[in-house]
């Protein structure tokens, strides 16, 4: 019930980082100027000078050396190739992360700024229509090659083909083509103008064309490679593995990047080890058995009460909650805006009211979860109190297609914390579906037709512990919840044809505010079937907004734009927002040893295989 | 009411010994002819005490589950209120007749109702455990879900924070009812196949057998995965699809058994004497081909609780927040650490299968003929091993037919 399980990729590309784009110097005026640095902000400058020597949230004098052993991080519980890119089989742990490398890299400690990896140059047009990246000319393939980029141009065309997993395609797809314009400099053209395209183009990993390439000349397509070892650029190299077992990652003495200022004091440990485990609890009691060294735990249910024993009790395990700033992507469900009973905004305020997330949170997840009160909650982008004078600039063009409260207060969640209890909110739910037509009377809430309100529900066995308490309560103003039992397929099928009452929806996290916004809203897709779309959300407004959002050139403008968007997003109740974590919660072995600093927004997997060494090594 | 099938009157009825008059003057009358072959049988079963006493405990367990909504229940058997009586247990109030402002049905667990049933002379007369299977124990000043056992919860909540007690005690009587119906049914089912192929033989037999060859081919899993998946699932459809099912290994004994006793001397008399095939399969055949049949009962009926589990296990079964043992075990496999959900639900499914188990076997010896049953016997527990030595008593004779 975490987060979403993404593939790897993707959410090495979307998650690991939060998104939005904030100056953290001053703003520059854009209009004809040409970047050429070792990193590129979406707005404003990089916070790293050119030349420096290290992230600040690492420690560049960290011992090398050491084991660190993991476990499973996704789904799979064993793997049957080392080819992250194609669509068949499952890849093996860690092979992004140790493998592989990208041109540039996200800092963890800004909210969208990128330095050189296998790029040490960075020209992005005025225009944002293209970005060249050069390459560092020390950059070497683990067969001692040295990266050109020919090779940039292979690794793109290879993941935007066929032969790849479709997800490629569709995260280059803004990029319209690639040119070499010498050995070490690539340009990629973009198919519009946009600061968030650079980030994309940066996010390529880069292979050999050599990795699949046989001894007597012949290649093995792209699509079947599976045991044949990458030839890539990363700072590791496979040691042993077995499929079902795990698989050992060991420092490459040859690696070229060592002292590059982005890799300085990170990717301390000599060997990285990831253990498979077949389930989740043989794989946590092997944690508490001392198996291997860090967990990150998203369920709240096993954090209370299951990291327990005599290593917790003698400090051998330690449990720790890591703050992050990550922001959280909306989650929660969302009514089929296809049926005319949930049209009105008011019956979906309505039916909010009936939502009691205080008491789920306390009694089932044990008080560890915040609320989802934005659609860009715990940044400077959401919205709050009154619209400041550029929102309300923003919204004025629309101002006779929006309800008047938009105008207003930004949306205050329903709570049940005193003073308010969960009686006044449903006696308020009830006064909202009367102003909407819908009033209690024979044993149901009905509209004046004399229909009642029923809502079809999935009850599949995961969702009940939760959504238990709101159905009950929905039962308590009249309306009559129905469960509906599926299977995934025949789940998915109704989905896809929009056939659903009430269903769980949640947006990517991403770092652009924009995009995955508009998969999700764009009125165009509302009538077709198997869009993302899928609460039929059809508003010109937000629309108009979202391109808005995504066209933003300054840094102001995409906070005010935000905001405005925010405030109509929220006022439509089209979601009813959820939980999300507030902190990393973690469990690691006490001879792991992290720097000072912490970063902002990270992925606590990625942090402690990057940033971590074992203290044992330490010379006093 | 109780365990309906296993009641004396039941096995009298059905093992009446058709060629009992025509063996009345062969043999002097022994002390076991006195009574009638039901009543032997009772007897002999009596005589076995565990299943005796299984049979007796169960009967009382599945008592005490139909009388589920007094004893646990989330309203009030009785309550006053402004000298007035309410009967909650039979009537739904709306929350305005306690003084609440909320349309729907009372809810007798919100403080402010309860404070309403509390104050000056109102008073509510709540059941000994106070929640239905579906009463979220929403007003719990508990730390969180799945509680541990306590004053409120007896056995705990499950993950969703539903009584265990109330959910364990409707789970049970949901199964019982459930294996009952299911093996009726499927006895029925399998002796109405079973003997139509075993008395009429030839042909039919030929075709039937093909025919339950390639129905008992068709994998029941899948179906039941597809048919949840078009039809919402409930007790009764899961009950219909398991009774499509459940009668094939009991038609192939009965068959058996009929083959055989249409070649015995009193079928043939009979159809000599101009009886209708009907009226032979029912008078005669019938009642000496129950054995197996009676002695699978208790099987049948642990299978077909095993069944419904497994089912909901799965999550194949009923959707919540209908009282599933099997979905309660799925509960407790998920939460390793809560041992009160996992402990009780195992408990109450090893003791139901347990009980029935026993009621077998001592049914099984009860059916037994090679064992006899005069009275020097009765005060020794006689262990099967010795039923050989027994073979030639004269209390024997009059079974001959049944076997």
């Amino acid at each position: 019930m975490g987060t979403h399980v993404l593939p790897t990729w993707k959410y090495r590309l979307l998650s690991s980082l939060p998104e939005q784009c904030l100056v953290f110097a001053l703003l520059v005026s854009i209009s004809d100027c040409l970047f050429a640095a070792h990193g590129f902000a979406q707005f404003g400058d990089p916070k790293y000078p050119p030349g420096f020597s290290h992230f600040e949230y690492v420690n560049p004098d960290a011992p090398k050396g050491g084991v660190l052993n993991l476990s499973n991080t996704g789904a799979n519980s064993s793997f049957d190739k080392f080819n992250p890119f194609s669509l068949k089989g499952r890849p093996a742990p860690g092979l992004m992360e140790l493998i592989f490398e990208t041109l540039t890299v996200y800092s963890l400690d800004e909210r969208n700024t990128q330095y050189g990896l296998l790029a040490d140059d960075i020209d992005v047009a005025g225009d944002f229509t293209w970005v060249i990246f050069r390459l560092n000319s020390q950059a070497r393939f683990s067969n001692g090659d040295p990266v050109t980029a020919e090779d940039v141009k292979y690794s793109y065309d290879t993941l935007s083909s066929p032969a790849a997993s479709p997800i490629f395609a569709a995260y280059f797809s803004e990029i319209k083509r690639v040119e070499i314009i010498d050995p070490l400099k690539v340009r990629f053209v973009f198919s519009r103008p946009g600061r968030d395209l650079p980030f994309v183009a940066g996010s390529l990993p880069v292979f050999s064309p050599k990795w699949g390439l046989t001894e007597n000349g012949e290649r093995v397509p792209f699509a079947q490679l599976r045991n044949e070892p990458p030839i890539a650029t990363g700072p590791y190299r496979i040691e042993r593995a077995i499929e079902s077992r795990g698989i050992t990652y060991a420092r490459n003495p040859d690696y070229w990047g060592k002292d590059i200022p982005v890799r300085r004091g990170t990717l301390n440990f000599d060997q990285v080890v990831y253990k498979l485990y077949k389930d989740r609890d043989t794989q946590v009691s092997a944690l508490r058995a001392g198996q291997y060294d860090f967990f990150m735990e998203h369920q709240m249910r096993y954090w209370c009460c299951q990291y327990i024993g005599h290593r917790f009790d003698t400090g051998e395990l330690i449990k720790e909650k890591v703050p992050h700033q990550n922001p959280p992507a909306m989650v929660g469900h969302g009514f089929n805006l296809r049926h005319e009973r949930f049209q009105n905004p008011k019956v979906r305020e309505a039916l909010n009211y009936a939502l009691d997330f205080e008491w789920v949170n306390q009694k089932i997840f044990d008080n560890h979860f915040g609320r989802v009160y934005s659609y860009f909650a715990t940044t400077p982008l959401a919205a709050s109190g009154l619209p400041s004078k550029a929102e309300l600039a923003i919204l004025a063009p629309w101002r006779d297609q929006l309800d008047p409260a938009v105008f207003g207060l930004m949306v205050e969640l329903p709570s049940t914390k005193p003073p308010s209890s969960l009686r006044k909110n449903l006696l308020h739910a009830l006064k909202l579906f009367g102003e909407a037509g819908w009033h209690y009377r024979d044993n149901a809430l009905r509209n004046d037709q004399g229909e009642p309100f029923v809502i079809e529900v999935s009850g599949a066995r995961g969702a009940n512990m939760l959504m238990d308490p709101y159905y009950l309560n929905l039962g308590k103003i009249g309306i009559e919840v129905r469960r509906r039992q599926s299977d995934p397929a025949t789940g998915r099928k109704l989905m896809q044809e929009f056939k659903f009452d009430f269903a769980p929806i949640g947006l990517r996290e991403a770092r652009m505010p924009g995009a995955e916004l508009w998969r999700k809203f764009n009125s165009a897709d509302a009538d077709i079937p198997g869009s993302e779309n899928i609460l039929g959300v059809k508003s010109p407004v937000i629309d108009a907004l979202i391109l808005k959002l995504m066209d933003a050139q300054s840094y102001e403008e995409m906070e005010t734009t935000a905001r405005a968007l925010d405030r109509v997003l929220m006022h439509g109740h089209y979601i009813q927002p959820w939980r999300y974590l507030t902190h990393h919660h973690i469990i690691y072995h006490q001879r792991l040893k992290r720097p000072g600093i912490l970063p902002l927004y990270f992925n606590a997997n990625e942090w402690v295989i990057s940033t971590w060494w074992d203290s044992t090594l330490e010379t006093p | 009411m109780n365990a309906p099938l296993l009641s004396p009157t039941a096995i009298e009825r059905t093992t009446v010994f058709p060629d009992q008059t025509s063996t009345a003057d062969v043999e002097p009358i022994t002390r076991a002819a006195r009574l009638s072959p039901g009543q032997r049988i009772w007897q002999r079963f009596k005589r076995h005490r565990v299943g005796y006493y299984s049979l007796i405990i169960f009967s009382v367990l599945y008592g005490i589950s139909l009388m589920g909504e007094v004893l646990s229940n989330d309203r009030p058997l009785v309550a006053h209120y402004q000298n007035q009586w309410y009967f909650p247990l039979l009537n739904d109030y709306p929350e305005s007749a306690f003084g609440g402002e909320l349309p729907g049905n009372t809810d007798y667990h919100d403080p402010f109702i309860r404070q309403q049933l509390s104050s000056e002379s109102n008073f509510a007369f709540y059941p000994i455990n106070p929640y239905y299977y579906d009463t979220l124990n929403y007003f719990s000043a508990a730390e969180h879900y799945p509680g541990p056992p306590s004053q409120e919860n007896w056995l705990g909540t499950d993950a969703s924070g539903y009584d265990m007690t109330a959910r364990l005690l409707y789970g049970f009587r949901i199964s019982v009812t459930f294996a009952l119906g299911l093996t009726l049914v499927g006895t029925l089912l399998g002796i109405f196949i079973g003997a139509i192929q075993g008395y009429f033989a030839g042909k039919i037999d030929l075709f039937g057998q093909r025919l339950i060859e390639i129905w008992s081919s068709m994998p029941e899993l899948y179906l039941l995965i597809i048919f949840a998946a078009m039809f919402e699932p409930s007790f009764l459809l899961l009950f219909l699809l398991l009774s499509l099912f459940g009668w094939i290994n009991l038609a192939d004994y009965v068959r058996v058994e009929f083959l055989r006793n249409r070649q015995l001397e009193y079928v043939k008399a009979a159809r000599a004497m101009g009886l209708s095939g009907w009226q032979i399969i029912w008078r005669h055949v019938l009642p000496n081909s129950l054995t197996p049949v009676i002695t699978f009962l208790p099987f049948r009926m642990s299978a077909a609780i095993m069944a419904l589990a497994s089912l909901d296990f799965l999550g194949l079964g009923v959707s919540a927040p209908a009282p599933s043992l099997g979905n309660l075990l799925s509960q407790g496999k998920n939460n390793l650490d809560a041992w009160w959900i996992s402990l009780a639900t195992f408990s109450v499914l090893v003791l139901t299968l347990l009980l029935l188990t026993f009621m077998g076997e001592a049914l099984r010896d009860a059916l037994d003929t090679r064992l006899s049953d005069s009275r020097s016997e009765d005060e020794e527990e006689k262990p099967s091993t010795t039923a050989l030595e027994h073979d030639a008593k004269p209390g024997e004779k009059l079974a001959v037919g049944v076997l």
